[in-house]
């Protein structure tokens, strides 16, 4: 079956209600379920400077079956809509366009393909083949409600820096875990124990999941759900944490307790124009800064932990 | 972990009932939505709320990662439970769809504080009421 799209962009003086008696009139001839554009709609952490998926319009979209009965039933709703919109002295722009059916459950995946991090490091979704290569390590990794998918330079850069600097049998801890896939790439490069701690009760099943389906061995891996370091067991060869400049910097004052001494601190998660920031905060805190890694506007930093 | 923002996008859809249809197939496959991922999530946080309308707010990252929200269902779907009509009057100058009591208005606004730009109980009314008003629903 296909489907028509019908957007509505209202423009008055209260958006927010006209948009509210649109889906109502919508929801008056049976399409219950629609697409709300609404440009005071604020994501948690903000919209970045570019701010490139945020609508610029109030809208509402609902979808009718392309067919007589389904026709006959936009017809009503154009109806309806026109009284509305007189009523509620608000203008309605339609417009309509006709959608293929398509197989939503899996034409996302099509944005999804293995992807190499380095020399041997490959994520891949589980409903691609990608035969390895010598040498390499392929983690199998979903996208999903845990950030991580592999494909953000944040992640990329953190898991070049951990190949670099782990050593095969080190503890490994990654704090802000998301979806798990730096302790699953740091259990493949031969990390001793991975352990994770992320703030987000979501996170942390999703990272459990994809360790189990890495086949990681249940007794090498410990992920639970926390605040920054608390919590960790013992002390790491090396921490990782791909997270936010401001977070990295609170996290300073306390990390070096959970490290080795000689140990390394893996960031990430830093724009560029914060690194110097973070690197200032580093050498306050006894680290001495091995390397910095950019990639597009991020930059990844391995610093050295001289402390006791 | 690092996150940049690439699309808010806003679903008002029955509770329980997320399916990959339109309008969440083409809404969140366009940004590479785990599609499937949202509707089991969604329709497990709304499960006891079958027959609603509940708004969800899908943050997506830029790497296609997401996280939602569900908000209280629309003023407009609460007022007509409240009064027990099926939908506003056609011109709700003239015609009266049905009648919520102050109080009833009031547990309204109560409920949907969280989600309201209102400062106090009685400037969330207003706002309720003012949908109220827009329906053709009578405040007695």
């Amino acid at each position: 079956m296909n489907w028509i799209e019908v957007r509505v962009t209202v423009q008055g003086e209260d958006p927010p209600l006209a948009a509210e008696m649109v889906a109502e009139g919508f929801r008056s001839v049976g399409i219950k379920g629609v697409v709300v554009e609404d440009p005071s709609e604020q994501p948690p952490e903000g919209w970045p400077g570019d701010g490139p998926g945020r609508p610029s319009e109030t809208a509402v979209t609902g979808y009718f079956p392309d067919s007589a009965a389904g026709r006959e039933t936009l017809a009503l709703f154009e109806t309806q809509l026109a009284k509305i919109a007189a009523v509620h002295a608000f203008r309605a722009t339609v417009q309509q366009r006709r959608r293929a059916e398509e197989d939503w459950a899996e034409s996302w995946k099509n944005h999804f393909h293995p992807q190499r991090i380095s020399a041997g490091l490959v994520v891949k979704p589980s409903w691609r083949d990608y035969p390895a290569l010598p040498g390499e390590k392929i983690i199998e990794l979903d996208p999903g409600m845990a950030f991580g998918t592999g494909t953000h330079p944040t992640t990329v850069a953190t898991l070049r820096l951990i190949e670099r600097y782990l050593l095969p049998g080190q503890r490994f801890l990654d704090v802000g875990t998301g979806s798990g896939i730096l302790m699953i790439g740091a259990a493949l490069l031969g990390a001793g124990a991975v352990h994770g701690v992320d703030n987000d009760e979501t996170a942390v099943a999703v990272a459990r999941d994809n360790l189990r389906r890495n086949r990681i061995a249940a007794s090498r891996w410990r992920v639970h759900h926390g605040h920054l370091t608390a919590g960790t067991d013992g002390r790491y060869h090396l921490v990782a944490a791909n997270i936010l400049a401001d977070v990295i910097l609170d996290l300073l004052a306390d990390v070096g307790r959970v490290t080795l001494p000689g140990g390394t601190l893996v960031c990430s998660g830093i724009l560029e124009r914060q690194a110097d920031q973070v690197t200032a905060g580093m050498q306050a805190a006894g680290y001495e800064v091995l390397e910095t890694l950019p990639i597009e506007e991020w930059v990844g930093i391995a610093a050295r932990w001289d402390g006791a | 972990m690092a996150k940049k923002v690439m699309a808010v996008i806003k679903l008002q859809v029955e509770a329980g009932k997320a399916n990959p249809s339109p309008p969440i197939g083409p809404a969140l496959g366009q940004h590479g939505v785990n599609i499937m991922e949202f509707c089991k999530a969604f329709n497990a946080r709304t499960a006891s709320e079958a027959g609603m309308i509940i708004p969800a707010v899908i943050t997506v990252y830029q790497d296609r990662s997401f996280t939602f929200i569900t908000k209280t269902p629309p003023a407009a779907v609460l007022l007509k439970k409240a009064a027990k009509v099926a939908k506003g009057a056609a011109d709700p100058k003239r015609d009266r769809a049905g009648k919520v009591t102050r109080a009833q208005l009031e547990e309204i606004a109560k409920l949907k504080m969280p989600d309201l730009n209102a400062y106090d109980l009685e400037a969330a009314c207003r706002i309720i009421e003012g949908t109220a008003r827009s329906m053709g629903i009578e405040v007695v």
